[in-house]
């Protein structure tokens, strides 16, 4: 937030284990991809503004049908209001990470 | 009466009723069971898992439904999960063969050994147990013995979804407490 003062994070020991376990199932980069994939890999980036994919967006490449699903109710339920405010979603979201030992 | 509240069909109304009657449209059966009546309090997103359920879970794609209900019915022990056996089969789906049935029965029971699998079915049930208990744990050599064993890429990893996506419904299913309809408990196998 703007005004605040930077106050560093340490970060969990099992991010260091699980980044050292590198990539294990292959995904499709975004140069690498083509039809179905490129298309939905287009969606996000317009929706987005961003362009380049997420490596967890990649994780879903090998169905891009599914992967448009998962952006839909990824905005719907977590990256929106809802009977939570986004505050609440990203506190649930941040312990559950921890609680899943996931860096993602 | 489940220790999160859901909305009963008799007293669904707007949006609620609407994503109902959009399950019993896309499932073919009148009643909804409570997995789904747990989505209540969101029935946008029912909607939304009505759609991605059909494709992924009841549906072949890279892998065949068996798999995928093979899949499923390890996922349920692991996450000890008593409801999802019955509410998995909710699509209209043609009856499991006999065979299967035992296999899915055995799963259910997390009895791996008794489940009559080959040993590329065995290799990947241990990487499911693998993905559901800790996914953070496994490694390039666990997905290595899956491709050893013959499986794609794209087998591997529509497997990840489909533990992820079965704990999301065991979690919800788990943490309402909704009343167990299972089809195999009543010796009715379906998939």
């Amino acid at each position: 937030v703007s005004g605040e003062s930077e106050v560093p994070v340490r970060m969990p020991d099992y991010i260091v284990e699980v980044s050292a376990a590198g990539q294990k199932i292959k995904l499709i980069e975004d140069a690498d991809a083509t039809g179905e994939t490129a298309k939905v890999y287009d969606e996000w980036r317009a929706h987005s503004g961003r362009t380049q994919m997420p490596g967890i967006l990649k994780c879903f490449s090998h169905r891009p049908d599914f992967l448009r699903y998962v952006m839909q109710f990824s905005n719907a339920v977590h990256f929106s209001d809802g009977h939570l405010t986004r505050r609440y979603k990203e506190m649930i979201a941040s312990y559950v990470s921890f609680l899943n030992r996931c860096p993602y | 009466m489940t220790k999160v509240p859901i909305i009963e069909e008799n007293e669904a109304s707007g949006p609620v009723a609407e994503a109902y009657e959009y399950w019993r449209t896309a499932s073919g059966h009148a009643e909804i069971p409570g997995l789904w009546k747990a989505l209540s309090a969101r029935p946008d997103f029912l909607q939304q898992a009505v759609d991605f359920s059909g494709l992924m879970l009841f549906s072949d794609g890279h892998l065949s439904l068996r798999y995928k209900e093979m899949i499923g019915a390890f996922a349920s022990h692991l996450d000890g999960c008593e409801n999802s056996s019955g509410s998995r089969g909710y699509a209209s789906l043609p009856p499991a063969p006999a065979g299967d049935a035992v296999t899915l029965g055995a799963l259910l029971r997390g009895e791996v050994e008794e489940a009559g699998l080959t040993a590329a079915e065995r290799a990947l049930m241990a990487y499911v147990a693998q993905v559901s208990k800790a996914a953070y744990r496994t490694t390039p050599a666990h997905v290595q013995k899956l491709r050893d064993a013959g499986w794609t890429e794209e087998q591997i990893a529509e497997t990840v979804y489909l533990v992820a996506l079965f704990a999301m419904f065991h979690r919800i299913a788990n943490a309402f407490g909704v009343p167990v309809q299972s089809d195999m408990v009543e010796g009715r196998a379906t998939t």
